[in-house]
């Protein structure tokens, strides 16, 4: 699926080049609640309130994490009357469940305080000292002059090695919320003052970072956004429990499409337990396995495996020496005269093994029937891709050959957007369909798709035209992206209202 | 690669340490060569009253340039049958030894002190020798104990 990643974010860097155009940094925030997850280019086309398969959800920057996580501090301050770094290191200890911490505290708070890393009691800014004839039990240094340092636990170091030993904490380990004392033993969290008198500014930014990522990864509301280097997080109420009924795909201010349930790209209509199993099952080499029994048989007697890839059917094991026929399975000496035209197929000898190959057979090719297409439209999405790395140039072109003004050629690019989004889901359609059973609701299933992926087809067709002719074909361009559109729309809702009402039946469990 | 002055003074005051006041359950402890602080040998006492006795064992100890921040690497060179202590490669399995529980406070006299304190408190429940925490864990001490000893006399470390 990597290759697939590729692609996606070859995608989101494109439509940069193309947002700087009607470069309008507020704009992003004009999206804010009613960000209708990536329809919006269509807003002439449909509605833009939310449809069936659409989820709520907001895209929050690192300042508004912040913002959120220091809001939650300070109540939970105020509530408890403790310090603010208290709480911090409380609420982080808590997983940020605000509601339980307090209820703990409430009932026993030494008890909670001694888990979570602190202390009973606290002091005012944190100093550095010089203490006469101290030595530093880890560098072993001592001297009048040097600046010592202890957390009211008393374990004092010098203030180079406690730099030291949080550097190598947050730089090398990764670790924030639970640095302990460098004590042996002692289990005090290092506070955000401490830690702010003590390391270098470049490693207090890492720590706050390293903060802010486990406020992230322990609130179940919040998922970074997995976009290389992209720092947004999204806030969306969909619970893990409800990943059965709902499939959220959220966008990205970097204009990354993800499932907000799994991570991974845009997989709609799919859930994401079946798209697990489907991304397993291709990459398993159960499939190979299957293969194997597809397409050879097994020796009678030493069950050695045999390709028969020409000859007659008189086989010879290579390893037994055993004879049989390659039609029936029975033994060749029980033949006759009837050779080379092997007419005892009702004989019973060799009626087991056709069974058992005739079944795997039939799974191998119903699974092939959906990978093909599966596969078909990952690689036709990319080669709609490499089109679309050419589409600039021929934007440019159009411009200068048809007289066409930039404007009035962006009806590529919002094909070209269409086609990408389209193939995307006919792709999951097909995973998604291998684990249907078949009934009605699965037949008015494939006629959506079937009508999709005609619409697509054509649209995919005419954009692959020369120049010269593509700006007699505005007209058709943009009728077909709209109906593409539609198309996705009206199949997308259709199969999110049956997902969320239990309507469809699987052949598998899950 | 060099070496951080702290870690060279760190490690010689461990040293001087050690020649004052020496540890009870080593019958030694240094540098495998004066050139190089950074790889140490030591050799460690069985416990009397365990089937431990009278054992001798060798641990190469092999320090980060950024010792004590990160923990020291302890092996046994003498094989010895113990259910966290691998048979054929020597490694320890030692919370004290992880990046998680290290403290930079700890010495290689005391973690070693504390390897000497593994023997006679064993963990059968994460193994790196399966065969004898097997034992352990169905509780047959005599089984046990006799491998012990067999080990403890038939390894023992000779200088």
């Amino acid at each position: 699926m990597e290759s697939d990643e590729d692609f996606m974010s070859v995608g989101s860097s494109n439509d940069d080049f193309l947002d700087t155009q009607d470069s309008d940094d507020d704009s992003l925030e004009d999206f804010g609640d009613d960000f209708d997850g990536g329809f919006s280019k269509d807003k002439d086309i449909i509605a833009t309130s939310r449809k069936p398969y659409e989820v709520e959800f907001k895209v929050l920057s690192p300042g508004d994490i912040e913002r959120e996580q220091n809001i939650q501090v300070t109540e939970v301050s105020s509530i408890l009357g403790l310090p603010p770094e208290s709480s911090a290191i409380l609420l982080r200890y808590g997983r940020w469940n605000r509601e339980k911490l307090i209820e703990s505290y409430m009932d026993h708070p030494e008890q909670t305080l001694d888990a979570a890393g602190l202390g009973n009691h606290f002091e005012t800014a944190p100093v550095t000292q010089k203490v006469p004839g101290f030595m530093c039990e880890i560098c072993c240094e001592d001297g009048p002059d040097l600046e010592t340092y202890a957390m009211r636990c008393g374990h004092r170091f010098c203030v180079d090695c406690y730099r030291h030993y949080l550097g190598q904490k947050i730089r090398e380990e990764g670790e924030a919320a639970r640095i302990e004392c460098p004590g042996e033993s002692c289990h005090l969290i290092v506070d955000s003052k401490s830690l702010e008198l003590l390391v270098t500014s470049d490693l207090r930014d890492r720590y706050h970072a390293l903060l802010m990522r486990t406020y992230v990864d322990d609130k179940e509301n919040l998922r970074w956004c997995p976009a290389p280097n992209c720092e947004y997080a999204i806030d969306c109420p969909v619970k893990q429990r409800d990943l059965r009924r709902i499939v959220p795909t959220v966008q990205c201010f970097c204009k990354h499409f993800f499932c907000f349930g799994c991570t991974l790209n845009d997989h709609q209509p799919a859930p994401c337990l079946l798209v697990k199993m489907w991304l397993q099952k291709c990459e398993d080499d159960s499939e190979t396995a299957n293969w194997i029994s597809a397409n050879t048989k097994e020796c009678p007697r030493c069950h050695s495996t045999i390709e028969k890839n020409g000859g007659c059917n008189h086989m010879t094991c290579r390893k037994c020496k055993h004879e049989f026929c390659w039609m029936c399975m029975g033994l060749w000496s029980e033949h006759g005269t009837s050779w080379y035209n092997c007419n005892r197929y009702e004989e019973k000898s060799g009626s087991e093994a056709r069974t058992e190959q005739a079944r795997s057979r039939a799974s191998l090719e119903r699974y092939l029937h959906y990978y093909n297409r599966y596969a078909n439209h990952e690689q036709s999405a990319k080669l709609d891709k490499d089109l679309y790395l050419k589409t600039e140039k021929k934007m440019t072109s159009l411009q200068s050959q048809s007289g066409l003004s930039w404007i009035e050629v962006q009806f590529l690019e919002t094909a070209s957007q269409a086609l990408q989004q389209c193939r995307q889901t006919l792709k999951w359609t097909y995973a998604f369909a291998y684990y249907l059973a078949r009934n009605n609701l699965t037949e008015i299933f494939e006629d959506n798709q079937k009508d999709l992926e005609m619409a697509v087809e054509s649209l995919s067709e005419m954009f692959e035209k020369p120049v010269p002719e593509l700006s007699k074909l505005k007209v058709d361009i943009l009728d077909k992206t709209a109906y593409c559109t539609k198309r996705r729309v009206i199949l997308l809702s259709d199969t999110a209202e049956n997902l969320k009402n239990g309507e469809w039946t699987f052949n598998v469990d899950w | 690669m060099a070496i951080p002055h702290s870690t060279t003074q760190r490690l010689l005051r461990e040293l001087k340490d050690y020649t004052n006041n020496p540890n009870s359950a080593l019958l030694h402890l240094g540098p495998t060569n004066d050139d190089d602080l950074l790889h140490w040998e030591a050799v460690l006492k069985g416990v009397p009253g365990t089937p431990y006795e009278g054992g001798l064992w060798q641990l190469r100890i092999t320090l980060p340039p950024n010792y004590p921040l990160s923990p020291p690497k302890i092996t046994f060179v003498t094989r010895i049958s113990h259910p966290n202590i691998s048979f054929t490669t020597g490694e320890i399995c030692l919370t004290l030894l992880t990046t998680e529980h290290w403290s930079p406070v700890y010495t290689l006299s005391t973690t070693l002190s504390a390897i000497q304190h593994l023997l006679t408190d064993p963990r059968p429940d994460s193994p790196l020798n399966v065969d004898v925490a097997a034992l352990l864990r169905d509780g047959d001490i005599a089984g046990w104990e006799s491998i012990v000893r067999y080990w403890t006399s038939e390894e023992r470390w000779v200088s």
